[in-house]
């Protein structure tokens, strides 16, 4: 192999040496001049760069992408700029070159963001993600999560709910822990622990996702879910550009589900239509607009570049009186001071308003039977308001609880939350290899939650209450990164050493009201005190963490490249003996490249793999201390509450770290001359010491007791593979598709046989049925519940008496294949993702196809078929309700034109775009991607349908202004 | 040039060592510090501290006997019928006695007592940590004890066999304790309570709101019912019975306990602090907690009258009552417990002619002590403040009676007790001839109709199965679940409940 290297290099001082020559030889200089234009737009580039090759002579272009430069025939002039390939041209005769740059999305990507630090993609030895803005630019997005969707292999992005401002569900490489937290740890320039939802997803530069444990290793205690890196934009070199985004688009629930009519339900019920009936679909639900504005400015002024933006949604709801809005402001600055000191500030801000959003989207009342099951169970013979104008608030037949659209439309609900993040970033060459970075961020939010409820869910008619929260919470986080970089001949070591402080401190104040002293209030929650009942609560919720890291990368003649590192956190959430954990990793990659010969058609074959350890700390603070519970007031006067006070529960004081051990293995290679890019990863988990949540009996105190037991397994594969379809002058077609397998069992309950639970707060029919069960050697997300054996010929619904596992509502096979094309001035962009393997609890169906519990007499078509059940008991959790929620989506079609010339303007691009247009499922609910139970902690209990609000689809019509 | 870089080499470096001290300084706490925020299990060293505590027990059973479900067992007796359709199947499963552990309504209850168990057993484990005032020390412990036999009681009348944790703080995979075990940690803790609750409570709105010396005595009169009959059947605990009714009503001036005049008005929200008949009451607080009572109101009415169906009367029941009423001249009280008039909701039915209802599911006696006493006050609650009543006065007197007759210790003090509450209910003969214990038996099926006492009294003298006979053949059949009450005695939960599924899931040692 040495040999072959130096004959290669040989070759290249030949090629060097008769380029020398023949440049020398040539003679006679006259001005070329010409225009550079972009390829993918015919727009010119200005501020690009022209060299003469092998000299110091160059010029750049101006705002028309003009330029002139004096040479010689035979020299060669070298076109490049940021973001786009460099191209050479020879000079001859002519005295007008005129070029055409190709984009070049790679060079953009070569840089990978890793924690506390970047590498060459070509560097790296662990299993990272990465998109960049090139890859979504084409979706009409408002939130940042719906870049990562089916664009990163590996990472699973659910929309948990079609609530505006609602929780998105991702999940890096499967669930570990089954009580504790599965969120990705999310680091926004450098700073951990950021907020995704807040995010003006035109802001993002990149993002990557460490997902093996050698990559998420630097991370210690947080990594174990995956890391989600994002960088936001820079001010890039050349004129000031200016861009200004805005689309708006028109929303709708993707169907209806078949009830019975008025008269059908009415006949069924032994009941009459009153003035028509109604229907309580098309009374909830409504078409929602979104207005999105992005302005953005950015440039280069000497040694200062600058990136400013402000971004304003206003989103409405598919359902009645729902809407989000949102403003953000961005300002990032770097300044060169010297040649050896450079010193950037980042300021974001942001108000989100979130209008009558409930339990972060997981369901639309803040009663949990309430909400869609109750729009279509309730009484569709009553109109919504009777004669006089009032409203029909109950019915004796349908639903018990009180009518939702009096609910919905008396709801006055405001989430507000404030947030200003700055991030100071200083760095300081001590010398030409050693550098010191101080990264300090800062984190303030306020959250204000005020919420009337005119007419509260439930089922029965009570007065309004109403309540206001304040949460104020603030983040430090102080990170010192010493790095040391040298080479010695071939070999490259770099060193890097970190120490680390974040503390986080949240105080919040709750006061609830009711029983009015005076009614026909509107805005009560500004008039608490004007309510008979009150309750008040106060706390603070302090954490800290204090680490040391150290990371050494050592690349052996760019073919062997080694990483190890290790973390050592230090969390406040533990006892002093059980605070610290070691956190370590080592990985390996080793490029092949140098075994095949330069024609080959694979090429750039590089094989990875890593072991590492992570970990989880995501407990609440002072779990491992009892307390005497308040909020237990009676009243033994019966007018007024006597504070109450409650029984400790369980702690386990010996609480401590859940530990995910993990190994990667990965392949990466290009073939057909690099118009196709292959990225094999197979990784195996393990997560032990889980910190689980067990049930305590009923006789000892009830709840859960939180304890290091058992262990769950995650094996799978993530597959990336990229390609160039097309490549002519006119039309260019990449394609890029994600695969994800993930295979999850449970190992090992620490002695236990089994946990039955159910998702809190999630009832159907108010039978107390636990709905999952987790079990040794099984998955978890298992559904539990009877068979579902038939009506017999009485019409009554029969089960097998013996439960057991029915179904599992976690997916074991995701993907995603995104399409760009672009013909002369047009793009398109089309985005398909599928998800298998699961099955979801349609409890929303289970609720209306058989009379009992909530809804007294059914609602649903099926209720009336023959051969369906009319009688005996409607067990929710039973195969008659499990449904297979596999499905395949047209997630994005967008179709763009960018006018040729526009005066006075750099480009102008409009676009039509479709999200969600079709979605193949055998799914019988509104949208099988949605689920009931909240995004954090859901994995033992997903998949649920217990009226959870579906994704919309939606139409956008949106324009990019380039000035 | 050189220079300048050491130099700022040593100023860099000389950063660093600052920077990381003064983070070191400012950071490096990590230990938390609970006091701040939350209450240490060892600041229950006070008084003080211990009413919390208690006021705490209140709330946590109060919280699940809230709920018409908390009286589940109740619904199997014979005065006492549902509807068997919506989610009032759990209560018809009780009603007819098909329960089975996935039935519904069956967890509160059994979480209502345990809950008040847990606060009662940290109660009395932390009693010897409490400084203060020793008699209001002692009050208060009396108190847990007597909340945790009072829950026990309920516990086992309802699900028979329970595992018994008399301990905080253990996670202990209890068994179900035998019947001997439980009636005797009953027993132990009502005898605690005896001694340490003071003969008068002070500062409560109506005596029984909270328990004293009296109301001890008074449920060991109840256990000793018990204990006499199904299933231990020690008959030698009548005389027991029948000493500690004696006790109490020897003392009823002292306890303050009184058999009140208006019967009615014990049901209305204006009368329930205007009488003394509350041994152990449990009172709502709609009006200034908007926390109250949820086994009364609307819940107590048929479809036509716009109710819940949840709780009605049983029409065999209703027809005896009333012909029994009229040969005793005890129609007042009969009046009093049911409703005759109109209801002014909905169609609005007449309450005595619920038998010419078009609709069979309509067909119900309906409770005025369900519904309220004063129709205009809770006709349209679901929530209100008519006192639920775990024990009145006039248990004690019945009790007295009966247990002397089946102890056969018959006296002029015993037939007493029985007229005074004959008299009360309307009847101007009084009795002084015949069985005793039977009377008085019969007179507690009257008395206490509609108040979830009588299933107790048929399980304890065995007595289901008559009761079952003489269910009226024109009650409301399930045509929706297609089936008919259970009469098999020997069924696993015909005499008891059986313990939720939810709980056999996490302990399933209990399912032995």
């Amino acid at each position: 192999m040495k040999k072959k290297n130096s004959l290669f290099k040989i070759k290249l001082r030949i090629l060097s040496f008769i380029l020398f020559v023949s440049s020398v030889s040539m003679y006679g200089q006259s001005t070329i001049s010409g225009t550079v234009t972009s390829k993918d737009n015919q727009q010119p580039i200005p501020g690009a760069n022209i060299i003469i090759k092998g000299t110091a002579t160059g010029a750049a272009t101006d705002f028309d992408g003009n330029y002139s430069i004096d040479a010689s025939s035979g020299d060669v002039l070298v076109f490049s700029f940021l973001g786009f390939k460099t191209l050479e041209k020879l000079v001859g005769d002519e005295t007008t070159i005129n070029v055409s740059l190709e984009s070049n999305v790679e060079l953009l990507d070569d840089v990978v963001v890793i924690g506390y630090g970047t590498a060459k993609k070509t560097d790296l030895t662990g299993a990272v993600s990465s998109i960049s803005a090139k890859d979504f630019e084409r979706q009409p997005i408002t939130r940042a999560e719906d870049a990562l969707q089916s664009r990163t292999a590996g990472v699973n992005v659910s929309k948990n709910s079609g609530a505006p401002g609602g929780e998105v569900k991702i999940r890096v490489r499967g669930s570990n822990s089954i009580t504790g937290s599965n969120d990705p740890l999310v680091v926004i320039d450098g700073i951990i622990g950021g907020d995704l939802s807040s995010l003006n997803a035109s802001d993002i530069q990149s993002v990557n996702v460490l997902k093996d444990a050698s990559a998420t290793a630097i991370y210690g205690s947080r990594g174990a879910n995956g890391v989600v890196m994002v960088t936001t934009k820079k001010g890039r070199s050349g004129e000031p550009q200016i861009n200004v985004n805005y689309f708006i688009s028109s929303s709708k629930v993707p169907k209806k589900i078949d009830l019975l009519s008025p008269s059908q339900f009415a006949t069924l019920a032994g009941t009459t239509v009153q003035n028509g009936g109604a229907d309580y679909q098309d009374e909830y639900f409504q078409t929602a607009l979104t207005n999105n504005l992005q302005v953005s400015a950015s440039g280069n002024e000497g040694k200062i570049n600058y990136y400013l933006s402000g971004n304003l949604i206003d989103q409405e709801g598919v359902i009645l009186n729902t809407d989000y809005k949102r403003y953000t402001l961005r300002s990032n600055l770097n300044a060169d001071l010297n040649d050896k000191l450079s010193i950037g500030l980042n300021i974001f801000g942001s108000k989100e308003d979130a209008h009558n959003l409930v339990r972060g989207g997981s369901g639309a009342s803040s009663d949990t039977r309430g909400g869609i099951v109750n729009v279509l169970s309730f009484d569709p013979t009553l109109p919504v308001r009777n004669a006089n104008g009032d409203y029909n608030l109950q019915s004796n037949y349908g639903s018990i609880l009180v009518n939702p659209i009096a609910v919905q439309k008396e709801r006055d609900g405001n989430l507000v939350e404030d947030r200003l993040n700055t991030n100071l970033n200083v760095s300081y060459d001590i010398s030409e290899n050693l550098n010191f970075t101080v990264l300090a961020g800062t984190s303030q939010v306020h959250f204000n939650e005020e919420i009337y409820e005119g007419i509260p869910a439930g089922s029965s008619v009570i007065e309004g209450r109403a309540a206001f929260n304040s949460i104020r919470t603030n983040e430090y986080q102080l990170s010192n990164i010493l790095t040391w970089n040298k080479g010695f001949g071939e070999t490259n070591l770099k060193l890097t050493g970190i120490y680390e402080l974040q503390s986080s401190t949240t105080k919040l104040a709750n006061i609830s009201s009711q029983n009015y002293a005076f009614s026909g209030l509107s805005e009560a929650f500004y008039l608490l005190e004007l309510g008979q009942t009150q309750v008040i609560g106060a706390n603070q919720i302090k954490s800290s963490i204090g680490s040391y890291v150290a990371r050494a990368e050592v690349n052996f003649k760019d073919n062997l490249l080694v990483t190890g590192t290790i973390r050592i956190d230090e969390s406040s959430r533990f006892r002093e003996d059980n605070r610290t954990g070691y956190f370590p990793s080592i990985s390996a990659a080793y490029n092949l490249d140098q075994f095949i010969s330069d024609n080959s058609f694979f090429s750039n074959i590089k094989v990875r793999a890593g072991y590492g350890e992570t970990g989880n700390q995501n407990i609440p603070p002072l779990s491992t201390f009892q307390s005497l519970p308040t909020g237990n007031d009676f009243f033994f006067n019966g007018s007024s509450l006597d504070v109450g006070l409650g029984a400790s529960g369980l702690v386990d004081e010996d609480l401590t770290w859940e530990t995910t051990k993990q190994f990667n293995a990965g392949l990466d290679f290009r073939m057909a001359k690099g118009r196709l890019n292959l990225s094999l990863d197979w990784f195996k988990k393990n997560t032990t010491d889980l910190l689980l949540d067990l049930p305590v009996p009923q006789f000892n105190g009830g709840g859960v007791i939180r304890t290091n037991v058992g262990e769950v397994q995650n094996t799978g594969v993530d597959v990336s593979l990229s390609a160039v379809v097309f490549d002519t002058d006119n039309l260019r077609w990449d394609s890029n598709l994600t695969m994800s397998f993930v295979n999850n069992e449970v190992i090992d309950l620490g002695g236990l046989d089994q946990i039955l639970t159910r998702p809190t707060g999630i009832n159907p029919n108010g039978t107390g049925a636990n709905l999952y069960i987790i079990e040794e050697g099984q998955p978890l997300g298992n559904f539990y519940g009877f068979k579902y054996t038939g009506a017999d010929t009485n019409g009554e619904a029969t089960y097998e008496t013996e439960q057991g596992v029915i179904g599992n509502g976690i997916p074991d096979f995701t993907w995603g294949l995104n399409n760009n094309l672009t013909y002369k001035n047009f793009d398109l962009n089309v985005l398909f993702r599928g998800v298998h393997g699961f099955d979801v609890l349609n409890a929303t169906r289970g609720m209306i196809s058989l009379g009992g519990g909530d809804v007294t007499v059914p609602t649903h078509i099926d209720a009336i078929a023959p051969g369906n059940p009319t009688s005996g008991t409607n067990h929710i959790n039973s195969t008659r309700y499990i449904e297979d929620g596999s499905f395949i989506r047209l997630s994005n079609l967008s179709l763009g034109y960018a006018l040729p010339e526009v005066k006075g303007l750099k480009s102008l691009r409009v676009y039509l775009s479709g999200q969600n247009l079709f979605t193949i499922t055998n799914y019988e609910g509104y949208d099988p991607e949605v689920s009931s139970t909240g995004t954090s902690s859901s994995d033992a209990t997903s998949s649920i349908d217990f009226g959870a609000l579906p994704n919309p689809i939606t139409f956008t019509f949106g324009v990019n202004i380039g000035f | 040039m050189k220079l300048n870089i050491l130099n700022n080499n040593f100023v860099t470096r000389f950063s660093i060592i600052m920077l990381s001290v003064l983070m070191v300084v400012s950071c490096s706490d990590l230990e938390e510090n609970p006091a701040e925020v939350q209450l240490a299990p060892e600041s229950l060293s006070s008084d003080s501290a211990l009413e919390a505590l208690v006021a705490g027990m209140y709330r946590k059973l109060q919280n699940n006997a809230q709920w018409s479900a908390f009286f589940i067992a109740g619904y199997g007796g014979d005065d006492i019928s549902t509807r068997s359709t919506s989610n009032k199947a759990g209560f018809r499963d009780s009603d007819w006695r098909m329960q089975t552990p996935s039935s519904d309504r069956l967890n509160d209850a059994y979480n209502g007592c345990y809950n008040a168990i847990t606060i009662a057993n940290t109660a009395i484990a932390a009693k010897d940590n409490i400084e203060g005032d020793q008699a209001i020390i002692d009050r208060l412990i009396g108190e847990a004890y007597f909340m945790r036999a009072f829950s026990y009681f309920h516990l086992t009348r309802t699900y028979g066999r329970v595992p018994v944790q008399l301990v905080p703080n253990s996670n202990e995979a209890l068994t179900r304790a035998s019947f001997e075990d439980i009636y005797m940690q009953i027993e132990s803790d009502f005898h605690q309570a005896e001694i340490l609750l003071p003969d008068v409570y002070p500062d409560v709105p109506a005596v029984g709101t909270r328990p004293n010396k009296g109301s001890a005595k008074a449920f060991l009169a109840r256990l000793y019912m018990h204990w006499a009959g199904y299933p231990l059947k020690d008959t030698g605990k009548y005389a027991l019975a029948t000493s500690k009714a004696k006790e109490v009503i020897d003392n009823e001036g002292v306890y303050g306990f009184g058999l009140t005049t208006d019967f009615r008005a014990m049901w209305t929200e204006a009368g329930r602090f205007a009488h003394n008949e509350g041994v152990f009451t449990l009172i709502g607080c709609t009006a200034g907690c908007g926390i109250g009572n949820r086994t009364t109101g609307r819940l107590g009415l048929t479809n036509a009258a716009g109710g819940w169906n949840e709780t009605f009367g049983e029409i065999a029941f209703y027809e005896n009552q009333m012909a029994a009423a009229a040969v005793n001249g005890t129609m007042q009280r009969f009046e009093d417990t049911y409703i005759s008039e109109v209801i002014p909701r909905a169609s609005n039915p007449v309450g005595a002619d619920f038998m010419n209802e078009a609709e069979l599911y309509n067909r119900h006696p309906m409770f005025r002590k369900i519904v309220g006493g004063d129709f205009a006050e809770t006709v349209n609650t679901t929530r209100n403040d008519i006192n639920r009543y775990f024990m009145r006065y006039a248990d004690v007197l019945l009790m007295y009676a009966e247990a002397s007759g089946r102890s056969g210790n018959v006296t002029a003090d015993a037939w007493e007790a029985l007229n005074r509450v004959r008299r009360r209910a309307g009847a101007t003969l009084d009795l002084t001839s015949g069985d005793l214990a039977e009377l008085a038996y019969t007179e507690r099926k009257w008395e206490f109709a509609g108040e979830y006492e009588r299933w107790h009294d048929l399980v304890r003298m065995e007595r289901v199965i008559d009761a079952f006979a003489n269910r009226s053949p024109l009650e409301d059949v399930d045509v929706t679940h297609n089936i008919t009450p259970s009469t098999d005695t020997s069924g696993d939960y015909f005499y008891f409940s059986p313990i939720p599924q939810s709980e056999l899931d996490n302990s399933p040692q209990l399912n032995d």
